[in-house]
C-alpha cells in the first residue's frame, strides 16, 4: 500500500498540468471565438464540392 | 404576386416581385431591394458565394448599414487613429528576408463590425479583405463581432477596407479597441476559467471520494488520511480560486449591511469547507470537499448560461443604439456640413429646431430649451441663457440656435460612443435589482431555518457530525437560484428575442408593463397609415396670384425640415415635382421664408420677405375665419383637401393626400384584438377621413376618434386611465409626444421623431406594425414562462428544505437537487428563444 500515496500525489500533479495547459489556451484565445473557426474550415474545404455541385462542367474527378 | 416571399439575403418581405434579383448558388434569388442585390452580386463576384450555403443567421439588412457608413469617416482622424492603431514593426525571416506582405511595418487595430452574426460572416469578411491589396492579417470573431485587422498603410487604408466591407453588407464601426471591450474580454475569460477549474477540481474530489462512499469502513486510518489530504489539496485551490467571487460579493454585501444570493451560498460553501477540514482533522465519519467542488461547478455553470445569454442581448443593443454621427452645420470659418469629429474648438455652428448637438457648445444671441433627457435623464426641458454650456448630445427644443464649439468634436464624438457602449452594458443594474430583492427576503428566510435548525441541535445536545451535514444541506439546497437566476433569464432571452425580430425594448420592465395593458391606442397618420405611400394632388385656389412653381417652392421650404410625415410626404412631391421639371420651369427666385416653425397638431407657420405670414395646415388654421372654398369642392368628388397653403387670410392651394393603411395594419389589429385587447385610433385628422380609414380595416370593434387636438388625445387617454386601464400609445411622437409620455407603454414605430425613439418603451427598428402584435405576444409568453418558474421555484424550496432539514437529503444531493432545480428554470426560459 506504500504505492498508493504516491499515485494520489501523482494524480495532483496531472491536475496541475492539465490546468497550466489549460489557462495557456485561454490566453492564447483558444476560446475566444467558438463559432467561426468551425465554419472557416467547412467553408474553405467546400469551395470544389459546392462549385461541382452547381457546375457539372466543371466536374473533373479531383478531390 | 406571391406575398410571402422573402429576400433572400436579408429576409425582409420582398415587396414586388421579380424587380430585384441575383443569381446565387446556381439560381436566381428574388431580393427585396437595389441594395440586397448589389450585396448579393458582390459576395458573389468575390467567390465567397459559399456563404450563403453555411451562414446561420440572415444578413443584416444593407438600409440599417447606409444611416452607420458616415462613421467610417472617423477611421481616418487623427484623432481615433492617435489612440487606436498600434504599429507592428516588420517581422524579417531568419533568411533575411521579409515575410510575404510584410515588407514594412504594419499597422493593427480592431474595429467592431455590424452585421457580423456568424461564422459564415466571419469567414467572408476575411476571405475578401485578405485579397485585397496591403492587408496581412484578418481575423474576424463572430461571438464578439470584432475584427483584428494588420494592413500596410502604404498600400491601403481603413477607408478604403471599410469601404470593401460595406459592398459585402458589413459596416465597420471605430468602437472594438476601447477599455470597457478589454475589461468585458477579462471578465468572460476569468469567467471561463472559474467554471473550468471547479469542473476539474469536482471530478478529481468526487474520484477520491469514491472509495469512501463505497467501502467506507473498510478502508485503513491511513489510507483514508490520504484520500481526505488529497481532496482538501484540491478543495482548497477551486475554492478560493473558483469560488472568490461569490466570497467577495458575500462579503461587501455584509459589511455594507445588505444581503444578497450570494451570502447562503458563501455560508454553504464555508460551512461545508470548515466542516471537512474538522471532520478531517477529528477523524469523523464524513467530509463534504466533493459537495463543496460540485456545489460551486453547478451554481457557476447556471451563472455562465445566464451571462452569456445577456451579453448576446447586450452586444445586440449596443449595436443598435448607435446612431449616425450628427451633422454639423458649420457658420465660421467655413461655411458648410462636415461630421462633427471635424469641428474645432471655437468654430461657430448653427443647430435647427429639433436637432441634436453636435458638440459642446457655449450659447450666443437667444435663449433656447434644451432637452437632456439621454444624457442625464431629467424628463423635463432645461432653459439657457446666452453665455451658458449646452452638452453635446442634447436636442434643441427652441428655435434654430448658434453657438461656439467648446473643446474639439473628435472628444467628444469619442465620449459619445463609448457612452452609448456603457450605457448598453449598463443593462445589467435593473435585473439584478429585481434578484436581489427577491434574494435578500429570502436569504432571511433560509438563515433563520439554519439558526432554529443549530438552535435544536443545542437544545437536544446532538453530535456535531449529525447536525452538520443537516446545516450544510438546507444551506445547499436551498439556493435562491431557481428564483434569482431565473427572472433575468427568461427577461433576456425575450429581450433578445424581440431584438432578432426588430423590436428595440428600453428596459425589462416594458415587459411587465406590456402584459399588464388593457387598451391600446393607435395614432393614425404615420402610425396606421403611410404617408410614405400616398400621392399628393396640388390644386391652386383664390386669385391665382401665384404660379405652382411658387406654390410648390413655399411648400418646400416650409416642410424642409419637419418630421410630420404628412409634411414630410409635401416635401417629397415638391422636391419631385423640381427634379423632374423640364429647364425653365424650376425653382423660381423666390425670397427664403424666415422664422418657419410647427405648431403641433395644426400646421407650418413661416414669414415672406415682405414680412406677410403664410401658413400650411388645416384649413381652420391657415385661415382665420374658416370658409370651404367654393372650388375646393370640384376635385375628387366633395372631399375636402388635406391641407392648404395660404398667404395671411387667403387660401392659394390645397392638398389632397390620400394616406392608405400600411399593409399589415389589419392584420395586426386583428391579432391584438384576438389578445383580448381594447383598441382606439386617436387622431387629429377630420372625423370622416377617420371613420373612413376604420371602415377599411373592416374592424367593428375599432374606436376612432377624429378631430382631437393634441391635448384633448391626452386628456381622452387619462379619461380611458381613470377607468381603471392600463392604457398603452403606439405612435410616432410628431403631435401625440405627450401622449407617449402619459401613456403605460408607449410604442414608436420606425419612422418616429428622434425623441419619441429615445423616450418610448419600445421602439420598432422595422416599418410596419407587425412588432406592436409580435411584442404583446411575447410580453404575454414572458409572463407565463416567469409564473411557471417562479411556481416551480416555490414549490421546489417548500419541499427540499424539510426534506434537508429532516436530514433525509445529504449535502450532495442537496447540491445535485439545488443544480437541477436552475437548469430546469433556464431551459424553460430558454423556450422563449424559440
Amino acid at each position: 500500500m506504500e504505492v498508493f500515496p504516491i499515485l494520489v500525489g501523482i494524480s495532483l500533479v496531472v491536475v496541475g498540468l492539465v490546468v497550466w495547459i489549460y489557462f495557456r489556451m485561454s490566453s492564447s484565445g483558444q476560446f475566444d471565438d467558438l463559432d467561426s473557426p468551425a465554419q472557416r474550415i467547412l467553408l474553405d474545404d467546400d469551395k470544389g464540392h459546392i462549385a461541382s455541385k452547381h457546375s457539372p462542367a466543371d466536374d473533373s474527378g479531383k478531390p | 404576386m406571391s406575398l410571402g416571399q422573402r429576400c433572400y439575403h436579408c429576409n425582409e418581405p420582398v415587396p414586388a416581385q421579380g424587380l430585384w434579383s441575383a443569381r446565387v448558388l446556381g439560381e436566381d434569388r428574388a431580393m427585396c431591394c437595389a441594395g440586397c442585390q448589389a450585396v448579393a452580386q458582390a459576395i458573389v463576384a468575390s467567390g465567397g458565394e459559399n456563404y450563403y450555403a453555411q451562414r446561420t443567421s440572415n444578413a443584416l439588412d444593407p438600409k440599417q448599414l447606409d444611416r452607420l457608413s458616415a462613421w467610417a469617416d472617423l477611421l481616418e482622424d487623427p484623432a481615433w487613429t492617435g489612440r487606436h492603431i498600434q504599429t507592428v514593426p516588420c517581422r524579417i525571416k531568419k533568411s533575411g528576408q521579409a515575410l510575404a506582405n510584410e515588407e514594412t511595418d504594419q499597422n493593427e487595430t480592431t474595429l467592431a463590425i455590424e452585421g457580423l452574426r456568424c461564422g459564415a460572416c466571419a469567414w467572408l469578411i476575411e476571405r475578401v479583405l485578405l485579397q485585397a491589396p496591403g492587408v496581412s492579417l484578418a481575423r474576424a470573431n463572430a461571438s464578439t463581432a470584432r475584427l483584428r485587422l494588420r494592413w500596410n498603410p502604404n498600400t491601403t487604408g481603413l477607408n478604403a477596407l471599410s469601404q470593401t466591407l460595406l459592398k459585402l453588407g458589413y459596416a465597420a464601426l471605430p468602437l472594438g479597441a476601447g477599455q470597457l471591450e478589454e475589461q468585458r474580454k477579462r471578465q468572460e475569460k476569468l469567467e471561463n476559467r472559474r467554471l473550468f477549474i471547479a469542473g476539474l477540481g469536482w471530478a478529481q474530489v468526487m474520484m477520491l471520494a469514491l472509495p469512501e462512499y463505497l467501502h467506507g469502513s473498510q478502508i485503513d486510518a491511513d489510507a483514508l488520511l490520504t484520500l481526505r489530504l488529497a481532496s482538501l489539496a484540491l478543495c482548497l485551490p477551486v475554492l478560493l480560486y473558483s469560488g472568490s467571487g461569490f466570497l467577495q460579493s458575500a462579503f461587501t454585501a455584509l459589511r455594507q449591511g445588505r444581503l444578497n444570493m450570494d451570502v447562503p451560498i458563501s455560508l454553504g460553501l464555508l460551512l461545508a469547507f470548515l466542516g471537512s477540514l474538522y471532520g478531517l482533522w477529528a477523524q469523523a465519519s464524513a467530509v463534504y470537499f466533493e459537495s463543496v467542488t460540485m456545489f460551486l461547478f453547478l451554481v457557476l455553470g447556471a451563472r455562465r448560461i445566464e451571462s452569456v445569454i445577456r451579453r448576446r442581448t447586450m452586444r445586440r443593443r449596443e449595436e443598435l443604439s448607435l446612431e449616425p454621427p450628427v451633422l454639423a452645420h458649420r457658420l465660421e470659418p467655413e461655411p458648410g456640413d462636415c461630421p462633427p469629429w471635424r469641428l474645432q474648438d471655437d468654430d461657430l455652428i448653427r443647430v435647427p429646431s429639433g436637432a441634436r448637438l453636435p458638440a459642446d457648445l457655449e450659447l450666443l444671441r437667444a435663449a433656447t430649451e434644451l432637452d437632456i433627457s439621454s444624457l442625464t435623464g431629467e424628463p423635463h426641458p432645461v432653459g439657457k441663457e446666452p453665455g451658458d454650456f449646452c452638452p453635446e448630445g442634447a436636442i434643441n427644443l427652441g428655435p434654430e440656435l448658434h453657438g461656439r464649439v467648446k473643446g474639439s468634436g473628435a472628444q467628444g464624438s469619442l465620449a459619445r460612443l463609448s457612452q452609448l457602449a456603457e450605457a448598453a452594458a449598463a443593462e445589467r443594474p435593473q435585473w439584478s435589482h429585481w434578484a436581489d430583492r427577491v434574494a435578500t427576503k429570502f436569504t432571511l428566510g433560509i438563515l433563520t431555518i439554519a439558526i432554529a435548525s443549530i438552535t435544536w441541535a443545542i437544545v437536544f445536545q446532538e453530535p456535531l457530525d449529525q447536525w452538520l451535514p443537516r446545516l450544510i444541506a438546507i444551506l445547499v439546497v436551498s439556493c435562491p437560484c431557481a428564483l434569482s437566476v431565473a427572472g433575468p433569464a427568461a427577461y433576456a432571452a425575450s429581450l433578445a428575442q424581440l431584438l432578432e425580430k426588430g423590436i428595440a425594448v428600453s428596459s425589462p420592465d416594458s415587459l411587465a408593463k406590456g402584459w399588464a395593458l388593457k387598451t391600446l391606442a393607435f395614432d393614425k397618420t404615420g402610425t396606421l397609415t403611410e404617408p410614405e405611400s400616398s400621392s399628393v394632388v396640388m390644386q391652386p385656389m383664390g386669385n391665382k396670384a401665384y404660379t405652382e412653381a411658387e406654390i410648390w417652392e413655399f411648400v418646400e421650404q416650409l416642410t424642409e425640415n419637419s418630421h410630420h410625415p404628412l409634411a414630410m410626404a409635401l416635401f417629397r412631391a415638391s422636391a419631385s415635382k423640381f427634379a423632374s421639371a423640364e429647364p425653365g420651369s424650376g425653382r423660381s427666385a423666390l425670397p427664403a421664408v424666415q422664422a418657419i416653425e410647427q405648431k403641433p397638431g395644426l400646421g407650418m407657420q413661416g414669414q415672406t420677405h415682405n414680412g406677410k405670414r403664410v401658413r400650411l395646415g388645416s384649413a381652420s388654421f391657415v385661415q382665420a375665419s374658416p370658409a370651404t372654398p367654393s372650388d375646393a369642392n370640384r376635385l375628387e368628388g366633395a372631399e375636402m383637401a388635406s391641407l392648404y397653403l395660404g398667404i395671411e387670410d387667403e387660401l392659394i392651394a390645397g392638398f389632397w393626400l390620400n394616406d392608405r393603411p400600411r399593409p399589415d395594419a389589419k392584420a395586426t389589429l386583428l391579432e391584438l384584438q384576438k389578445l383580448g385587447l381594447d383598441l382606439w385610433v386617436f387622431s387629429g385628422d377630420r372625423s370622416d377621413r377617420v371613420r373612413a380609414l376604420a371602415k377599411t380595416l373592416e374592424l367593428p370593434c375599432l374606436q376612432a376618434i377624429g378631430e382631437l387636438q393634441p391635448e384633448e388625445k391626452l386628456q381622452k387617454l387619462r379619461h380611458l386611465q381613470t377607468s381603471g386601464h392600463n392604457v398603452g400609445m403606439v405612435g410616432d411622437g410628431i403631435n401625440d409626444a405627450p401622449v407617449l409620455a402619459q401613456a403605460d407603454l408607449s410604442i414608436a414605430v420606425s419612422a418616429s421623431a428622434p425623441l419619441a425613439k429615445q423616450r418610448a418603451d419600445v421602439y420598432l427598428l422595422r416599418p410596419g406594425l407587425r412588432g406592436v402584435a409580435e411584442f404583446m405576444n411575447m410580453a404575454q409568453r414572458t409572463r407565463t414562462i416567469l409564473k411557471q418558474n417562479i411556481a416551480w421555484a416555490i414549490g421546489y424550496n417548500l419541499t427540499a428544505i424539510p426534506l434537508a432539514a429532516l436530514g433525509i437529503i445529504g449535502p450532495a444531493w442537496a447540491a445535485v437537487g439545488m443544480a437541477s432545480s436552475s437548469l430546469l428554470v433556464m431551459a424553460n426560459a430558454a423556450r422563449l428563444l424559440r
